[in-house]
This record gives structure tokens, C-alpha cells and sequence, in this order.
């Protein structure tokens, strides 16, 4: 037993929060697998084609591609890609995970940095999403932006005059059973809206919110910065209804400020769309053994004694799986799960030594 | 007091008619009263160029309407309509109409600075206000205000030699205004020093009159301000024209 | 202030005290002299612009200071010593601006080459107010001793007006913790008029404003402004309100009068410059101090308190 080498760490998920896990395993001299569905690693950054990241302003494809870069040139980590983990039994030290394309794993411990899903703004009809072309979400403004396109209404190919970007598109709203702030869409709104006034300096932005989180330094750089700089506006006002008249949108709520109706031409809307839970929660909540907080994230145990712990021993978690989180935060959440994995590990070893 | 607001219906917005009917159904008269409805139906980004480009306006920009100026405001405090942070709302969003509603009270700022020492964020309210009432004329949508009147007789006098009499920016205001000298209280003011120290006073109020002050070696700065005042003057009739939808046809 | 010479300091006496602040002229400088320190005045000092020029011109009225403290300069003093507020607000706004606003620099240098005359850079002079020249050059302490209880009896609302602390931000030397100015609850003429014995009643509007702006040109708004003033010092106690400010004196003065004029409103609260209040604990009479000048008559006061 104690002759024999300790097994790698398993990571679902190569995103940010992954990507950081398998590198600090790497680095420490222990073996790290990586498993994505995807065809690629990156996560979200890379798979959705962010532009440029919150707060270092560096493209998401450079930024995020160097941590892609680094884990594939190093000997220590094994990435699987288009596939998912069937099965996964055994017990810290020894766990036995069996991969959909029949791959088998044998594992010290799990770490599930599985992200998030974007919020899909069908299920708010109401806000014009799917209706109208000219209604677009954070993430397609993202990817005009990353591609080199420019900021263009869908519909026609013009420069809009004029843009609106609903905040809280898939947050904070009972209705649709999502209850929690998305943390990053009130930063990432307004620096796109930054991006946009310098892609096109006569586009007028508007930013529609119930309150504005950019918390922390983030409220100097992006919330003043926006305003004071790039002379973007921000309403109070959490819009009813997103219509048309047939040549421009027209974006109906209240301006609570001034206790006034509004009804105002746009030529395009953005709603910035929140972080839900991953999709396929529910199926690794099922296949780790693991349980869910109330909203539907994987159960984070709580940080003072412990790091990235679930409730299954052996298995941690980092990032987005856990609820709305910062890339900056789900890098270190990575770090602190894998840290949490080796010296899980290390006890063992040290231990067995006596 | 809490942040006054203007009260939702307004007597103009109250409509009865005489002969309506609807459906059938007759609706004449008042028991049937209809108001229109106040709905803001665009915004009008130019107005805030306009304020920027005059003199205090600069900073509107920064405004988050938190109510800091409104609540310490000196002049608020006796004229709940007097509302800064409402005023700086309605020039960033363009809605001159609902500014104009109050043209006639916002050069009344006393320029205290209780607002400037509250805004969190530097916007500089008083300046704002000066700026907005300064708008107000060069659009003939006021006439100058007594302040400005005041503020036009000082410059000139400083700009001319440097410094200023009393006695005369007073005059000077009282002419330009139209108003006489003899005002009951004013007439009881000097009235009253006179009786105390009749020579005294008489002499000091004469030899301002006579001696008019003035700074030394003025001339040559007298001129290059005026130079420079000229060029900025200009320079604001231009951003003033420049606007294509700004206060000249941006009206609701 | 750290190491300035307080006993000999430029002094920047502004137009108002040519005109209606000729008292707190005169019993400034014989404050100053009984006390042993000396006023140089600046030579051919222009209009600092007070609250009008900044209207028609921000930039312009930063160099009407600029240009001031450029002759303090020259003359080889460290320290300007102004009395009125509106002086001292705009001598520190325009060393705020002038570090701060490359625009305001700029404009600066343009019209002082313009004039022909060296441009001021910030750091040059540091401007002071009567009441700092007072409490440093001389001390509580000194005061305390020579004014030897002179001013005991007498109930004084010190009252500071708006631009000895507002906007905060042009100083930089106030609110920095015990001795220093406070913005919010200034005390520096608090402090010097209870070493000369008076006793301040605790007044909270000693940074109202009085509306001085438009004393003139919005007369009722000014009344308004000073008569809540008036009757809240009376309210609190006072005889006396000090002030420290041409505008804020004389506005206090006129609308007193007018308040009763025209809203019937009388208040009989005296105002006196807190240098006459002074001039007369160190045993100088009130024609000394210029009391004749006062609109609010305050001989029969002085009287009873055995002042000038």
C-alpha cells in the first residue's frame, strides 16, 4: 500500500477554475486529469468568445489560451475531451471514475469545476429576446466584439444610435425562480458599454438597473470610469417590456427617478444575462454522490477550516459550479481546491509513513 | 424634509369633454375626468453637450443622483422646488421641457457650496447650476437674471481697472436692472448711518465716488483677460449652435 | 503654516475692505499692530473676482488670484494674510485649481505672459486667514493674557459664513484633527474670542448661508436666508454675532434692516467683526475699531458691558 504511487486528481470541467486546479496539481508533481465535454479546453471564455476580461482588459483568448497553453504542455496533466463522466465510485484514495466513451480512471480525489450555463433569455419573452433580431444578449455583444465585427444591430448591419442593456436579464427574479445576483453582469455590462463608446463613439449607452454591483475596485474602474470617462448613463429602472414599432425598439418602464413612464426608441437592446446553474447539475450531482445547494449550484461546505469541500469526502468543487463567481475568483478557487485534493492526499501519505 | 418631487397630475394633464362617448356609453362632463398621460418618449443626449461646454457644467456627467446636493441645498431648504440633483436628471436625459417648468428659479443658486461640499462624486452642483442658468439666457429662454446682470457689472468693472467700488457695481446693478435707487429699505440703511455719523459717512461714500480704485499697471492684464473671455465666449455660441437636435428643436 | 513667519506676513486686504469692510480693515490692522505683528500689504493687488467673475468665467477668476499671489511672491513673503472670506476662498481655490487643472494652468500662464508678468506656480505662497494669522502668530494663551477677561459677559454666535470651509476639498490644512480648522464646526474665532474672555453660546448655523451671492440681486431669498440667522443666534442667547467676512457682515447688516422693513421681522442681535470685538478686549476704544461704521448700532451694549 504504501509502495504504491498515489493516484491522479480528477477534474471535471476545463475552464478557468479547472485549468487553475490541473496546473497547481501539475506543478506540485502529482498527475491531473482533465475532463470536458467540450471540444476544446478554455470553458466559457474561450467557448462563448469573450472579448476582453474583467479587470485586466486583456482578450479572453489570450488571457485564458496562456492557461490552456500551460496545461497542455505540461507532461503532468491528461486532458479528455467530447465526453463525461458516466460513473464515478470507490472512496477517497481510491475512486474509479468510467468516462461515456468508456475510459477508465482510477483517482485520488475529484475536483468539479463544471461551470456555469448563461442564463437563456427566451424565458423572459416579455424583454423581446427570440422576437425581435435587434434584441441580443452580453454574450453575442461579447463575441461582435472579440471577432472584430463591430457593434452592429443584427437586424440591418447599422451602427445603432443608440443601445440599452437591461441589467439583471436572469437574476434576481422570483418569477423565473432564480433568486441570487449573477455578481459579474452589473462589471461586465459596464465595461462593454465602455467597449462600445470606443468601437463607435456616437452610439449612446444606456444601462437600465435596480442597483448597481460593481463591487469592490470594480466600482472605480467600470462604474465611475463608464460614466465619467465613456459618458455612459445609467437609469434606474427595471423595464417592463421590450416591443417594436416597426422600425425601432422601443423600451417601455419606469424611470423612477422622475416617477415618469418611459417609452424609448432603441436600435438595440442587450440584456446582460446571468449565470445559472450548469445544466448537467442535476446528472453530477447524481454520478459524484454530491448534493445541491437550493438553487441548484453544487453545496459548498464552509471555507473556515476547509477548502473547496462538497459533501461527499474526496470530492471538491471550485468556480461557477458553486454559484455566480468572478473568472479572478474561480482561478483562486482552483488553486484552493487543488491545494485542498494534495494535502488530502499528502495526510495519507504521511501517515502511511509512521 | 424628504427630496421634493413634483406631484404626479398636473391641472394641464386633467382633461373633461363636454360630448364623449365611448362604447355607447356617455362620458361627458366631470364625473369622467382623463389625464394625460407624462410619458418620457425619447431622450435627447445633445443637452448635456450644451452643459458641458459652458463654464461649471463640466462635471454634469458624473452625477449618480444619490440627492446629496438636494438635501443640503441652502435655497431648497426655503423653495422645495429649488431641486438640483432633479435638474442635473433632466439635462442628462434631455428633457428640456420639464427644465424649462422651472427656468425661472434656477438661477437662484447662492452658490454656498453645501452641495459642493456633499457630492460624493465631484460633479460640482453649484457649477451646474450657474452653467444651466447661463443656458438659459443665451436661449432667450430667460432674460437675464438680476444675478447675471450683477455678475456682468462686476466683471466689467475688474476687467476695466482691476478692481471694484461698491458704490458703483451697485448703481451699475440698479440701472441695468431697472430698479431705482430709492428703495424704502435701502433709503432707512444709509438713512440710518447718516444720522448716526453724518460727516464721516458722507465723506467715505463721496471719495469712492470721486477716486475711482484701481490696481496699478492693470491695463495690460485687463486686456489679455478680456482677450481670452472673448475666445470662450465665442467658443460657447459655436457648441450652442453646433447641436443638431440639442436645445434649438430638441423640445418634447 | 509649519514654520512661517507670522509676525510679518503679506496682506491681501481685497476690495470690500476698501468699501463696506473699512471697519474690519481698521481693526484688523490695529489688532495686528497692538499685537505686535506686522501687514505688508500686496502691492497693486487686483479684485480677486469675489462670487461674479467665476460666472462669466472660471479660468479668468483663477488668474485674478494667480496674479496676487504672484506679487506676494516677488515681495519675498511665504504667507498671504487675507481677512475676507471671499479672498481667502478664492486665493485657496485658485492654488487647488492651479495644482489640480492643467486647463486652469494653462490659462494662467497664458494671460500672465499676456500681462507681462511672471505665471504663479502652486506651492509658491500659502494663503492664511485672519483668524489663522490671529490663533498662530499670536496664541490663546498671549490673547488670554492680555485681553485679561475684557470680553466677559458678553454672548457671542460666532458666525462663519460658506466659504471659510466650503468646498473642502481647497483645504487641504482643515479637518486633520485637534488643532486644526474644522470644516463642519469651525471653532478658530470660537477659540479667540473665549480667550478674550466672551462667552460663545453654542450656535448651529455658524456655516449657514446668508446668501451674500444675492444680497443684491435676490433680495428676498438673501432676507429669508439671514433673519432665520438673526433670530436663531437671538434664540440661542446672543448679543453679539461675530463675523469674520465683509459679505457675510454687511449682508447680515442690510437684511437685518430690510428684514424689518419690509417683512417687519425687527431682531436686535448686534454684528460686529470679530477684530472690533477684539481691538476692544486689548483696550482699544470703539471709534478705534471702527464701531461708527456699523449699521447695528451696538453703543448701548458696549456700554453696559464696560467695551470701547
Amino acid at each position: 500500500m504504501t509502495d504504491k504511487p498515489i493516484l491522479p486528481v480528477l477534474i471535471v470541467g476545463g475552464g478557468p477554475a479547472g485549468l487553475s486546479a490541473a496546473h497547481a496539481v501539475a506543478s506540485s508533481g502529482r498527475q491531473a486529469v482533465i475532463v470536458d465535454k467540450a471540444d476544446r479546453l478554455g470553458g466559457a471564455p474561450i467557448l462563448q468568445g469573450y472579448a476582453k476580461l474583467v479587470p485586466s482588459h486583456e482578450w479572453a483568448k489570450v488571457a485564458i489560451g496562456g492557461m490552456v497553453a500551460r496545461v497542455q504542455q505540461n507532461p503532468n496533466v491528461t486532458s479528455h475531451l467530447n465526453t463525461q463522466v458516466q460513473s464515478f465510485d470507490g472512496a477517497p484514495g481510491a475512486f474509479t471514475a468510467t468516462l461515456r466513451n468508456g475510459t477508465v480512471i482510477e483517482a485520488d480525489s475529484a475536483i468539479l469545476a463544471s461551470g456555469f450555463t448563461h442564463f437563456d433569455s427566451l424565458n423572459k419573452p416579455e424583454w423581446g429576446f427570440g422576437t425581435y433580431p435587434d434584441v441580443v444578449t452580453t454574450v453575442q455583444v461579447e463575441q461582435m466584439i472579440s471577432s472584430g465585427a463591430g457593434i452592429r444591430c443584427p437586424s440591418d448591419g447599422r451602427v445603432p444610435d443608440r443601445v440599452a442593456i437591461l441589467l439583471c436579464v436572469g437574476s434576481r427574479d422570483r418569477q423565473i425562480g432564480r433568486e441570487w445576483c449573477s455578481k459579474i453582469c452589473c462589471t461586465v455590462s459596464a465595461n462593454l458599454a465602455m467597449e462600445i463608446r470606443e468601437l463607435s463613439p456616437k452610439t449612446n449607452v444606456y444601462i437600465y438597473y435596480m442597483d448597481v454591483r460593481t463591487f469592490g475596485l470594480l466600482e472605480g474602474e467600470y462604474y465611475w470610469k463608464s460614466q465619467e470617462e465613456a459618458k455612459v448613463k445609467y437609469i434606474k429602472a427595471r423595464i417592463a417590456e421590450v416591443t417594436s414599432d416597426g422600425k425601432r425598439l422601443v423600451v417601455k418602464g419606469e424611470d423612477t427617478l422622475v416617477k415618469r413612464p418611459i417609452t424609448i426608441p432603441f436600435d438595440l437592446v442587450v440584456h446582460a444575462i446571468g449565470m445559472d446553474p450548469n445544466v448537467d447539475n442535476m446528472t453530477l450531482a447524481s454520478v459524484f454522490g454530491v448534493s445541491l445547494n437550493r438553487y441548484g449550484f453544487i453545496d459548498k461546505a464552509a471555507s473556515y477550516v476547509t477548502l473547496g469541500e462538497t459533501s461527499r469526502p474526496g470530492v471538491y468543487v471550485a468556480g461557477a459550479a458553486t454559484g455566480p463567481e468572478t473568472i479572478d475568483d474561480s482561478i483562486a478557487q482552483g488553486q484552493a481546491a487543488a491545494l485542498a485534493a494534495l494535502t488530502r492526499a499528502g495526510t495519507r501519505q504521511v501517515r502511511a509513513a509512521e | 424634509m424628504p427630496i421634493h418631487e413634483k406631484s404626479l397630475i398636473r391641472p394641464e394633464n386633467l382633461q373633461t369633454n363636454d360630448h364623449l362617448v365611448i362604447d355607447g356609453v356617455d362620458v361627458s362632463g366631470h364625473w369622467s375626468t382623463f389625464i394625460k398621460p407624462r410619458t418620457i418618449t425619447d431622450y435627447n443626449e445633445a443637452m448635456e453637450a450644451v452643459i458641458w461646454a459652458l463654464p461649471g457644467g463640466e462635471n454634469i456627467h458624473r452625477c449618480w443622483q444619490c440627492g446629496s446636493c438636494t438635501n443640503a441645498c441652502t435655497v431648497h431648504a426655503i423653495e422645495p422646488e429649488f431641486n438640483p440633483r432633479y435638474w442635473i436628471y433632466l439635462i442628462r436625459q434631455g428633457l428640456e421641457e420639464e427644465l424649462l417648468r422651472d427656468k425661472d428659479i434656477i438661477w437662484q443658486c447662492v452658490s454656498c457650496n453645501k452641495c459642493t461640499y456633499a457630492c460624493p462624486r465631484d460633479v460640482v452642483p453649484e457649477g451646474v447650476m450657474k452653467a444651466t442658468a447661463h443656458w438659459l439666457e443665451l436661449k432667450g429662454h430667460t432674460a437675464k437674471s438680476p444675478s447675471t446682470h450683477f455678475d456682468e457689472g462686476f466683471t466689467e468693472s475688474v476687467l476695466a481697472t482691476g478692481k471694484i467700488e461698491e458704490g458703483r457695481v451697485l448703481r451699475s446693478f440698479f440701472k441695468r436692472t431697472g430698479q431705482p435707487l430709492n428703495q424704502p429699505w435701502l433709503v432707512a440703511l444709509v438713512g440710518g448711518l447718516i444720522r448716526r455719523f453724518p460727516l464721516a459717512f458722507l465723506i467715505r461714500l463721496g471719495w469712492g465716488t470721486v477716486f475711482r480704485p484701481r490696481t496699478r499697471g492693470w491695463r495690460k492684464a485687463g486686456r489679455a483677460i478680456e482677450d481670452y473671455v472673448q475666445e470662450r465666449q465665442a467658443a460657447q455660441r459655436l457648441a450652442l449652435r453646433l447641436d443638431g437636435k440639442g436645445a434649438t428643436d430638441g423640445r418634447q | 503654516m509649519d514654520g512661517n513667519d507670522l509676525k510679518r506676513v503679506a496682506y491681501y486686504p481685497g476690495c470690500a475692505l476698501e468699501g463696506t469692510g473699512h471697519a474690519y480693515n481698521r481693526s484688523t490692522k490695529e489688532v495686528g499692530k497692538a499685537l505686535g505683528l506686522e501687514l505688508v500689504e500686496v502691492k497693486d493687488w487686483n479684485c480677486c473676482g469675489a462670487m461674479e467673475v467665476k460666472n462669466v468665467d472660471p479660468q479668468v477668476q483663477t488668474y485674478l488670484s494667480a496674479r496676487n499671489l504672484a506679487i506676494a511672491e516677488d515681495m519675498g513673503f511665504d504667507t498671504v494674510m487675507s481677512p475676507c472670506n471671499g479672498c481667502y476662498h478664492n486665493l485657496k481655490k485658485a492654488e487647488y485649481d492651479l495644482a489640480h487643472n492643467p486647463h486652469a494652468a494653462e490659462v494662467n500662464d497664458r494671460i500672465s505672459r499676456k500681462a507681462g508678468h511672471k505665471t504663479y506656480q502652486p506651492g509658491g505662497v500659502e494663503t492664511i486667514h485672519a483668524l489663522d494669522w490671529i490663533r498662530d502668530a499670536v496664541g490663546e494663551d498671549e490673547l488670554r493674557r492680555r485681553a485679561m477677561g475684557k470680553l466677559a459677559g458678553l454672548k457671542v454666535a460666532n458666525y462663519y459664513g460658506c466659504m471659510y470651509t466650503r468646498p473642502r476639498h481647497i483645504y487641504p490644512e482643515k479637518d486633520k484633527g485637534p488643532g486644526s480648522e474644522s470644516t463642519l464646526n469651525p471653532h478658530f474665532m470660537d477659540d479667540i474670542l473665549a480667550a478674550a474672555g466672551a462667552e460663545n453660546v453654542d450656535f448651529p448655523l455658524k456655516t449657514a448661508c446668508c446668501g451674500g451671492a444675492h444680497s443684491l440681486s435676490d433680495s428676498d431669498t438673501s432676507t429669508k436666508l439671514v433673519l432665520n440667522i438673526l433670530t436663531t443666534a437671538e434664540a440661542c442667547g446672543a448679543e453679539v454675532i461675530a463675523t469674520e467676512c465683509p459679505t457675510c457682515h454687511t449682508g447680515l447688516e442690510m437684511h437685518q434692516v430690510r428684514a424689518e422693513k419690509v417683512l417687519g421681522r425687527k431682531t436686535n442681535v448686534k454684528i460686529l467683526y470679530f477684530t472690533q470685538l477684539l481691538g476692544m478686549a486689548l483696550g482699544m476704544s470703539a471709534s478705534k475699531v471702527g464701531v461708527q461704521e456699523n449699521m447695528s448700532d451696538p453703543s448701548e451694549l458696549l456700554r453696559a458691558k464696560g467695551l470701547g
